[in-house]
């Protein structure tokens, strides 16, 4: 659908998603928790990645895909990240999209407390990135809540959140299969 | 997944990075990183340091990332900085651009040695545990710079000498003279003739001289940095001077239209793209000014041209985007949403028609607010299709 629009990109934005997909490709993730890179070879900026539960949190087991969409001055600006389907999560809203200060520039601070020395800077990367999600996954962050239904349950009945989360990982693997 | 073909297509098929090099050569990695620009993850181009904090970047990297931000800070460690701490980092150029020479050479040095290894460690594991004088298997390697010379391997990895190489000199204990290692015991019972060792000749032997900065490397990298110095200190016009930043709001239309006049760029578009063009003609110039072989003043304005064109092609891209999602996908799968809201609405009006407005502010419309605000990325969630990468 986008086919033909590579060379209209910035070429710095372009060059830089190479370099990060290389990487990726050649060394792998840390533990190989993830793996990322483009959809397709047609658009640099439209990446999948695919995300292990991590391990010891109710998550485990799951592999979750996400789709991480990037904008034409990358790495100025942060890219977005969007689960897919969406995952049950006090840090990702309803929709998918996750919601972790690391994503969100200095300037754009939809909650009002986040510090900024941990907003998104270009030296950031999707590898740095993933890791973060992966670790808010394993601790969501109760003060910027995205999902405000499941921030209510992982506060007042953390059996109940661990088992709603489990049920959504067989029901994800389920369809997957 | 082809990365190679990929990147021959999208015509930038040298992007490189640490891990070219073999992960046996985890000291060439970290070598390679930190000569690498943290924002672009490219080789320095135009190295300058933050005088704030000392970290460096290139400087249209880091020009682009203070004019983009609102706070003007390190993209590295944070640290409030501005235009004006930006210094040349000279030596860390010059270590870049002999880097670059050098890298093309040390990589296939790196590359040689370790399938090398991973041979000789082959045939070790094997069932011949005799150590062998030499070469226990060679195939052409694959590798772009044929060393030619097997003296380069012994001289680079001392296990290697011990046990497979008798032909390596050694030191004559009586008379200090170079002795093949196969010689030696001749020698010795001959009384300690003259002994003529091989010359060290070949390619290798000349890589590892231009790497080394020795005799074989003078018209290498080394004499060529030299020459670039030199240049540097006959120049005796002086450097030309920064462009000063502007804020163009305090200006009239017509000072924005000097102000491309003096810089000789094009007075075309609106109000807007004038002041974006001048914007980013002083960064580019300014980054240009950094680097040692500058371009020509032509050649930036010619970039600034294609950059904006570039810029103007993402715009009306990005716009097809939008409406694209916002008329067909959105409403679309939005409107049996829509419906059932209505009718939620029309059911509580009937139900309770004095508390409608009052309801406003209380439970329900604040579960269709927060609804609405994730809605206009569920079209496209629907259009995607799962499709798994790698």
């Amino acid at each position: 659908m986008l086919g033909g629009s590579k060379k209209t990109q910035s070429s710095t934005a372009l060059r830089r998603l190479m370099t990060e997909y290389k990487q990726l490709t050649t060394n792998g993730s840390p533990d190989g928790m993830f793996t990322a890179g483009p959809v397709s070879e047609d658009n640099f900026f439209e990446w999948e990645a695919l995300i292990q539960g991590p391990e010891d949190t109710p998550f485990e087991g799951g592999v979750f895909l996400a789709r991480l969409t990037f904008p034409t001055d990358y790495p100025l600006s942060p890219f977005k990240m969007k689960f897919d389907p969406p995952l049950f999560h006090p840090n990702i809203y309803p929709n998918g999209e996750v919601c972790i200060s690391i994503l969100h520039t200095p300037g754009d601070d939809p909650h009002m407390y986040e510090l900024s020395s941990e907003r998104w800077s270009p030296v950031q990367s999707v590898e740095k990135v993933v890791l973060s999600v992966i670790s808010m996954l394993a601790e969501p962050n109760l003060e910027s809540g995205a999902n405000i239904d499941c921030c209510k349950l992982y506060r007042e009945n953390r059996e109940e959140y661990e088992r709603r989360v489990r049920q959504m990982i067989e029901e994800q693997l389920e369809v997957l299969e | 997944m082809d990365l190679a073909l990929a990147l021959a297509a999208t015509g930038a098929d040298d992007v490189s990075d640490p891990s070219d090099f073999p992960e046996s050569f985890g000291i060439l990695r970290t070598l390679d990183r930190t000569l690498r620009c943290p924002i672009c993850k490219d080789l320095f181009n135009a190295p300058v340091l933050l005088g704030t904090c000392g970290h460096s970047f290139c400087s249209l990297c880091i020009r682009e990332a203070l004019k983009e931000g609102e706070k003007k800070e390190c993209s590295a460690c944070r640290v409030p900085t501005q235009e004006s701490s930006i210094k040349k980092n000279i030596v860390l150029e010059e270590s870049v651009e002999a880097y670059k020479t050098a890298r093309s050479t040390v990589l296939a040095l790196a590359n040689d040695t370790a399938s090398r290894k991973r041979r000789r460690e082959d045939s070790t594991n094997g069932a011949d545990l005799t150590p062998r004088p030499k070469r226990v298997k060679r195939e052409s390697s694959g590798q772009d710079v044929d060393l030619g010379d097997e003296r380069l391997e012994e001289s680079e990895d001392s296990e290697v000498e011990i046990i497979e190489n008798s032909k390596a000199p050694v030191d004559c204990p009586i008379c200090d003279q170079k002795v093949p290692a196969t010689r030696i015991n001749a020698h010795l019972d001959e009384g300690c003739p003259h002994e003529s060792v091989p010359e060290d000749k070949g390619k290798g032997k000349a890589q590892w001289a231009i790497l080394l900065g020795g005799p074989g490397g003078k018209k290498g990298a080394k004499g060529g940095r030299r020459g670039s110095g030199r240049e540097r200190d006959r120049s005796s016009s002086p450097p030309p001077r920064p462009l000063a930043k502007v804020s163009y709001h305090t200006l009239s239309n017509k000072q924005v239209r000097g102000l491309l006049q003096d810089q000789c760029l094009s007075e075309s578009g609106d109000r807007k793209q004038w002041e974006q063009r001048h914007a980013q003609w002083i960064t580019v110039y300014n980054a240009n000014l950094d680097s040692s072989k500058p371009k020509s003043v032509d050649q930036l304005r010619r970039d600034l041209e294609r950059w904006e064109r570039l810029k103007a092609r993402d715009e009306k891209e990005k716009e097809a985007r939008v409406s694209r999602v916002d008329a067909k996908g959105y409403e679309k799968s939005q409107d049996e949403h829509f419906a059932k809201l209505i009718a939620q609405a029309r059911a509580s009006a009937k139900g309770n028609p004095n508390t409608i407005r009052q309801g406003a502010s209380s439970e329900k419309p604040i579960e269709i607010s927060s609804d609405l605000e994730m809605e206009p990325e569920s079209g496209e969630a629907a259009q995607a299709t799962v499709h798994i990468a790698l």
